[in-house]
């Protein structure tokens, strides 16, 4: 009976095995997927179509999950009066079954469009009378295309997860007279199917002719810079440029010397020290209308040795500085990491592996390489840490333009205790606020940190300790205690503030994670940082207090009836000038915004919240 | 209240005898084994796991063939701050990346870049941990912890230029301007002045502070 069972098990196992070998068999065959963003026309595309179109940008953008779907909207404006401008949205994606146009059809003509198909595309228009007063109608253009990846003779239109890319353009136009959305969809569309079916070969050419491949530049202390020179064929060039690209930081820009029919420019890139890993690439594009292409060569940075740096800068293309030398790839530059190529990782599928979202940050950079004298810093650095090493403790948190050196102090920065709170605070409250400080918070963490889950979960047991320690008075005095703020401000960060609540949610990932030494120096400069995040908070609600206070003693001193001040306000919040902070109405105010946010549950609304503070004026007799 | 205590304190002994005894522990740490890398749909891609684990959108790019660049924003400092410490920890675990940057912003009144990660071979301890706040926005936050608020604040090469309503008491004005000023020269140490401007409720003061004046006072 049990050998039986047991053979019964093996076979079982055996035949999970097969199985499991049969699916991953079928799902590991190797697909060379197009990405969709390729086919998406950019902003200069759309600028093309039309020179009486302006101000063309990039409204609303989303890969969906898998990368088979892709939806990009432009918002443009026209020359014409009678015209508002056009809202286009392309969306493509790879389907096994699309529908037929037929299918189309029927969906566009329920809702009112009037359509034809011809050939193998549909084409749709539905014409209504505008309900804005400048212009009289508004037309919506729709164009869809199914294209068979069959009968496409290019590689690039090749799907994995279906036979079929669909093309879809929406264009929605108001005007008077001109009428140009359907001209527009049509060049729009045979941009897109023409990219698909691998027709357009406007793609300039470019070549990075120096540095060469894997050559070696040398740095010293104070950076290094190095000329990219490239040469660029084409027609109808718009933008050409190289940058400096290794470990997120991204140096160079445009190249402006070279003309519309290519030719050859260069640009002069300096990196700074922070920018230096010892391997990066040099990577150059070249644009025109319809397409974009790109090098890239490998370069090796290695440090001079003290004999050999000079005080300025190292030029690597200056003849009399001579440090060029060259390299061959198999240099044991790369050594100390592993060499994974990321590029294969199925689990980066449909991840861009363009820069996205750090030309704002890198502008920064750019901004602070100009204004820092780092021979001013190290002065100030030796000066900080002369007068200070007895008292405090010194630690060197690291910046992009180098070290800076901070004093780290004790308890006296962060928590300025406010001068109003020692003079309430009657013994009992003194004696609890230091009971569950000194030591039931302490019983709790040394208890807590001994229980592997239970430790990630400790800040919920303390914050109920706490709430049954305190009652609602002593809260808002612990609140003073704690963030060293007035009375006032105090009670409406009680009441209002969702902080505590996050970092609540928040403390179980904070406690699991075990921050690196090296962590330290930043970790004070972020607790800092936390603490003015909740005192600004608070004293931003008193302000916000006050203006609505001040706006309903207005109106009540005129007559009104309580409802009727409570309107009023409301109504004002949206119109007045001035909001909290003196700079525009309250509703559209930073601080108040910034209060939306940082509010829990109903109070994320600051009519919400001027509803309360008028109650509590009345009750505590600053109205009446 | 005395009883809640009480029975706080009852769990928790009680927990701490359970952790004495090993194997339940080792059967809760079963249950519990952060990252479980049986349960990852392999169909998904590196960005649509962050963005299920952080709970937050998340900018994943490649730069070159091995390095993976991850950014993305969160409302409190602490937060951001040990999020990038998961999030490199995470990727490492399903990516094997040899190098990871996580950028880290802070979506406070503005989108301002807070502090960047680079981890390589996933060796955490060894990360460096740049602070890439700029200038402007490290003295604002000083600002915060002296009871007043900022509203313009512009740094160049030689000056720092600082406009500040004051909320605290009057008594402690002096001290508060004098550790302010002290920590602005921590937070851009190349300048060589600050002009502070108070704003008032109906009068402005405007007055500055050299770095002389600070340190030398210091000795």
């Amino acid at each position: 009976m049990n050998s039986k069972f047991c053979k019964n098990v093996l076979l079982m196992n055996l035949l999970y095995i097969f199985l499991m070998f049969f699916i991953t068999l079928t799902s590991n065959q190797v697909y060379a997927k197009t990405s969709l963003s390729s086919f998406m026309p950019s902003v200069n595309n759309i600028q093309a179509l039309d020179p009486n179109l302006n101000n063309v940008k990039i409204s609303y953008e989303h890969t969906f999950p898998y990368g088979n779907n892709m939806v990009r909207e432009f918002s443009a404006g026209y020359t014409a009066k009678d015209n508002p401008g056009f809202n286009i949205r392309v969306d493509l994606s790879y389907a096994s079954s699309a529908g037929s146009l037929n299918n189309y059809k029927g969906y566009y003509t329920r809702d009112g469009f009037s359509c034809s198909i011809n050939g193998n595309y549909l084409s749709c228009s539905k014409v209504g009378k505008s309900s804005f007063d400048s212009w009289k109608y508004n037309k919506e253009f729709r164009y869809v295309r199914i294209i068979n990846y069959d009968k496409c003779n290019s590689t690039s239109c090749y799907s994995s997860d279906g036979s079929m890319v669909v093309v879809e353009i929406r264009i929605l136009e108001g005007y008077n007279f001109t009428d140009v959305a359907s001209q527009l969809g049509y060049k729009l569309a045979s941009l897109v199917v023409g990219r698909i079916n691998g027709q357009i070969s406007n793609t300039p050419k470019i070549v990075i002719e120096s540095p060469s491949n894997n050559q070696v530049i040398y740095y010293n202390d104070y950076g290094a810079n190095f000329n990219v020179k490239v040469k660029v064929s084409g027609s109808d060039i718009r933008e050409v440029g190289a940058h400096y690209e290794a470990g997120g930081v991204f140096v160079g820009g445009e190249i402006s010397n070279v003309g519309s029919n290519g030719g050859e420019g260069s640009i002069t890139i300096q990196l700074s020290p922070s920018d230096i890993r010892s391997s990066a690439k040099v990577v150059a594009y070249a644009k025109t209308s319809s397409g974009e292409s790109e090098d890239s060569v490998n370069i090796y940075l290695k440090k001079l040795s003290d004999s050999q740096s000079s005080k300025s800068p190292v030029n690597s293309h200056s003849s009399a500085g001579g440090h060029v030398g060259v390299k061959s790839s198999s240099s044991s530059s790369q050594s100390s990491r592993s060499k994974v190529d990321l590029s294969n990782s199925k689990l980066l599928e449909g991840v861009r592996s363009k820069r996205v979202l750090f030309d704002d940050l890198f502008s920064k950079f750019n901004r602070m390489n100009k204004i820092v004298d780092q021979n001013k810093v190290n002065l100030r650095n030796k000066q900080l840490s002369r007068i200070l090493r007895n008292s405090a403790e010194l630690v060197n948190i690291k910046t992009p333009h180098g070290d800076e050196l901070r004093a780290l102090q004790s308890d006296g920065m962060v928590a300025k205790t406010h001068p109003n709170v020692e003079k309430n605070s009657a013994g009992w409250f003194k004696f609890k606020y230091g009971l569950n400080k000194r030591v039931l918070g302490k019983v709790v963490d040394v208890i807590a940190d001994n229980i592997p889950i239970i430790k990630n979960y400790k800040d919920y047991f303390k914050s109920d300790m706490e709430t049954n320690l305190f009652n609602s008075k002593e809260d808002v005095k612990k609140t003073m205690k704690d963030l060293g703020v007035d009375k006032r401000s105090a009670s409406l960060y009680n009441q209002f503030s969702g902080v505590e609540d996050r970092e609540k949610a928040l403390s179980p990932l904070k406690n699991a994670v075990s921050l690196p030494k090296s962590a330290k120096p930043m970790e004070f400069a972020v607790d800092a940082m936390t603490m003015g995040t909740k005192k600004i908070i608070a004293h931003y609600y008193k302000k916000e207090y006050t203006y609505v206070v001040g706006l309903a003693r207005y109106y009540r001193n005129a007559g009104m009836k309580w409802s009727d001040v409570h309107k009023a306000v409301v109504r004002d919040l949206d119109e007045n000038k001035g909001g909290i902070t003196g700079l525009s109405s309250a509703k559209e105010n930073a601080a108040s915004q910034y209060l939306n946010t940082m509010s829990k549950g109903q109070y994320k609304d600051i009519d919400a919240r001027a509803h309360v503070y008028i109650l509590q004026a009345m009750e505590n007799g600053d109205l009446k | 209240m005395k009883k809640m205590i009480i029975f706080i304190l009852l769990v928790l002994v009680g927990l701490y005898y359970v952790n004495s005894n090993p194997s339940i522990i080792n059967s809760f740490q079963d249950l519990f084994s952060q990252y479980d890398l049986s349960s990852v749909n392999h169909n998904e891609n590196i960005q649509t796991l962050l963005e299920h684990n952080l709970n937050r959108s998340v900018e994943v790019s490649v730069s070159g063939n091995d390095n993976l660049v991850i950014a993305f924003s969160g409302p409190l400092p602490d937060d951001v701050f040990d999020n990038c410490f998961k999030a490199a920890d995470y990727s490492y675990t399903y990516t094997h990346a040899p190098m990871i940057t996580v950028i880290g912003y802070l979506n406070s009144q503005e989108l301002e870049p807070l502090v960047k990660l680079t981890v390589v071979d996933g060796n955490l301890n060894n990360a460096t941990i740049e602070d890439i706040r700029t200038p402007e926005f490290k003295i604002q936050n000083t600002l915060l912890l002296y009871d007043s608020i900022p509203y313009n604040i512009s740094v160049d090469s030689n000056k720092a230029y600082v406009s500040f309503e004051y909320l605290g008491n009057s008594t402690s004005f002096k001290d508060d301007v004098a550790n302010m000023a002290f920590n602005i020269f921590e937070d851009a140490p190349w300048i060589d002045s600050i002009n502070f401007k108070l704003i008032g409720v109906r009068k402005n003061l405007t007055f500055s502070v050299g770095r002389d004046e600070v340190f030398n006072n210091l000795d």
